[in-house]
């Protein structure tokens, strides 16, 4: 398979802020990519640079084989991404935006009436073609963008967190497009904080402060927890929690009334710390929990 | 330059001016409004000047005279004077803001149609009052065709309608502000609402997008042109001496001028408040103090001289006059228009080299 993405100790700062330390990874064609982490770990700067509109201060990333920082608009030109913050004309229509776009891609006029037709019908947004784009609820604005982004018929599609504040509803469907996208072998970059999404990815990378802490598929991932999740109910589970990861040193969080508790721990220190006979299960956890006990631990790599 | 992308900035911004009420009012109402308010309000006649006389002739030809200034819109009567010393006080304590010294020998220099001198005292204090009241005076005064102590000749005004040179000057700095506010305000847009970044990601040159911006601003821009142009002709009656065609160019050429600082503004502001208090400033005051609008540049010190050589606003007022009242196109207007041209090109080289179509250095 050949690749697409090569990035090679990525640096970025601002001011004092290192947000981006040294990262380095590869994405081969047809692969669905997630760069995941909890806020200000730097993934939209990281998403920036390759989307050729960001210099990093040190390393590179060569897109497609061209350097972002010497072709930028050589990379545009064969690329799409789609921006955190909604970057459509609020008050041009669906149509518009996407004849825009078009235009701004240099899509022939001839090819632009099939194809604007195609993507608002796979988008099912063809009833809404004359409504401004500020009117459009969440769900619909993020596929508008995603049609803008894909009228050019782009190699690579960057998305920097494109179902954030989006009904569940809609973000499933959104998902339906990208797989319908995958399926045709387009290569797919992608940052989210929703966990449930991470596990749709083919491969993902962890970024935490600057850095990739961990990488895999979903499945090597969860396996980075040493020794599992052990699981147990609560009825004041932040307090347990909190008493458990401040005594034992192990990294503990809430999910509803249950206590999940990580790291180097035994199932004997739990009961002891918590002082009380508990009902402990033991599993192999999510990508969920991988994603907080990567986010509080830094990864030996 | 593709002028697919050229093509479709310029259209997409065309909707933007057309759905926002808001803009449309600014580029095209204000204008109206300012060259109403304006021309009505800042008309600098003067009026009711109260004037006070000592008439030492006490003849019949001085009371003509007297009668002649006290008739006049511009001046009304505000006391009598016998001696030196009262018509110091008279104008030290404020009641009149003139006065007029008829000398004892006038009466007979009239009746032997000799050349007779009058005196006009006049408060310096507001200067521009003091201004007008002498001429006035020196129009009251060539009426009574033997005396002839106060000669000002006002070359290109006849009427001495001020509205007449203002208008040209008030059609310069209004289109000065607005054009260059409206640019200003349209890249700053694309930041704040974050359309920006997704503009910048596809191939989008620096060409495409400054032309593409200036083209329906330049459209507001004729229009507002258009409009102040009639309501100087035909609301202000002002006259059209020079040629329409010169009309056109000059402002054709300046228009440019001054869209082009507005989108220099916005390469450096990134809100839109910042843009439009910035291009206000950048514009208005120096159009407005410096430009010879309102102040004779040539009683300024040489340094200020200096300054409002490199304001557009200076050429473009000067031109409009010129092409107005004048309605001669000699040599200055040629260098006046050259000068604009350079200046335009200057800025839009700037901008260029300032603009940033990514998010490098933020």
């Amino acid at each position: 398979m050949s690749t697409v993405v090569r990035v090679q100790g990525l640096t970025k700062s601002f001011k004092e802020v290192q947000a981006v330390k040294g990262i380095s990874f590869d994405v081969a064609k047809g692969e669905v990519f997630g760069l995941v982490g909890p806020d200000g770990a730097g993934k939209t700067t990281a998403m920036r640079i390759l989307a050729a509109i960001l210099a990093p201060d040190r390393g590179s990333a060569e897109i497609l084989g061209m350097d972002t920082t010497s072709s930028r608009e050589k990379i545009h030109d064969r690329i799409a991404y789609m921006s955190q913050r909604f970057g459509l004309y609020q008050d041009l229509t669906v149509e518009e935006n996407i004849r825009f776009y078009a235009d701004m891609y240099g899509v022939e006029k001839k090819q632009q009436e099939s194809g604007i037709k195609k993507l608002l019908n796979w988008s099912s947004l063809t009833q809404f073609r004359k409504r401004p784009a500020g009117k459009l609820s969440g769900g619909m604005k993020q596929k508008l963008g995603l049609a803008c982004a894909l009228v050019h018929t782009p190699e690579l599609l960057l998305l920097d967190e494109p179902t954030n504040g989006v009904d569940p509803v809609s973000r499933k469907e959104f998902w339906n497009l990208l797989y319908k996208l995958v399926d045709e072998g387009l290569t797919i970059i992608m940052t989210t904080a929703y966990l449930d999404e991470a596990e749709r990815c083919h491969r993902l990378a962890f970024m935490n402060k600057g850095e990739i802490t961990a990488r895999g598929t979903p499945g090597e991932i969860v396996r980075l927890i040493p020794g599992g999740v052990y699981k147990f109910k609560s009825d004041n589970p932040f307090e347990e929690s909190n008493l458990v990861s401040s005594k034992t040193g192990a990294v503990s969080t809430v999910f509803g009334s249950q206590v999940h508790v990580m790291g180097d721990v035994t199932e004997q220190d739990i009961q002891t710390t918590v002082g009380r006979s508990v009902q402990i299960s033991k599993t192999q956890g999510s990508v969920e929990d991988a994603f907080v006990y990567l986010s509080e631990t830094v990864y030996d790599r | 330059m593709n002028k697919q992308r050229f093509r479709a900035i310029a259209k997409k911004e065309t909707i933007h001016v057309l759905r926002d009420p808001r803009s449309l009012a600014m580029g095209i109402a204000i204008p109206v409004l300012l060259l109403v308010l304006f021309g009505y309000g800042l008309s600098l006649n003067v009026e009711d000047v109260p004037l006070a006389v000592w008439d030492q002739s006490g003849t019949a030809a001085s009371r003509d005279l007297i009668r002649d200034f006290t008739n006049s819109k511009a001046f009304q009567p505000a006391g009598v004077c016998h001696s030196q010393s009262e018509t110091e006080d008279i104008i030290q304590s404020g009641d009149a803001m003139a006065v007029l010294v008829i000398p004892a020998d006038y009466g007979e220099k009239i009746a032997e149609h000799m050349p007779a001198t009058v005196q006009l005292l006049v408060d310096g204090s507001d200067s521009n009052m003091a201004r007008l009241s002498i001429m006035y005076a020196g129009g009251i005064v060539k009426n009574e065709a033997q005396s002839s102590g106060v000669s000002i000749i006002t070359a290109y005004n006849p009427a001495m309608d001020t509205t007449w040179s203002i208008i040209p000057g008030l059609i310069a700095i209004i289109v000065n502000v607005i054009a260059a506010m409206l640019t200003s305000l349209c890249v700053a847009r694309e930041w704040e609402n974050g359309t920006m970044e997704q503009l910048i990601s596809t191939p989008v040159r620096k060409v495409e997008f400054i032309l593409g911006k200036l083209v329906p601003y330049y459209a507001i821009g004729v229009i507002d042109v258009v409009v102040a142009v009639v309501m100087a002709l035909f609301l202000f009656g002002v006259p059209l001496n020079g040629s329409l065609l010169a009309l056109a160019g000059v402002s054709a050429v300046f228009l440019l001028t001054t869209l082009s600082v507005g989108v220099l503004v916005s390469t450096g502001a990134r809100s839109q408040l910042l843009a439009s208090q910035l291009s206000l400033i950048i514009t208005f005051l120096p159009g407005f103090i410096l430009s010879g609008f309102v102040y004779d540049t040539k009683a300024m010190p040489g340094v200020v001289i200096a300054i409002t050589k490199l304001i557009p606003a200076t050429y473009y007022v000067s031109l409009l006059r010129t092409i107005f009242l004048k309605g001669t196109w000699g040599a200055a207007p040629s260098k006046e228009l050259m000068f604009l041209s350079l200046f335009t090109v200057v800025i839009l080289a700037a901008t260029m080299k300032k603009l940033k179509l990514n998010l490098d250095g933020r």
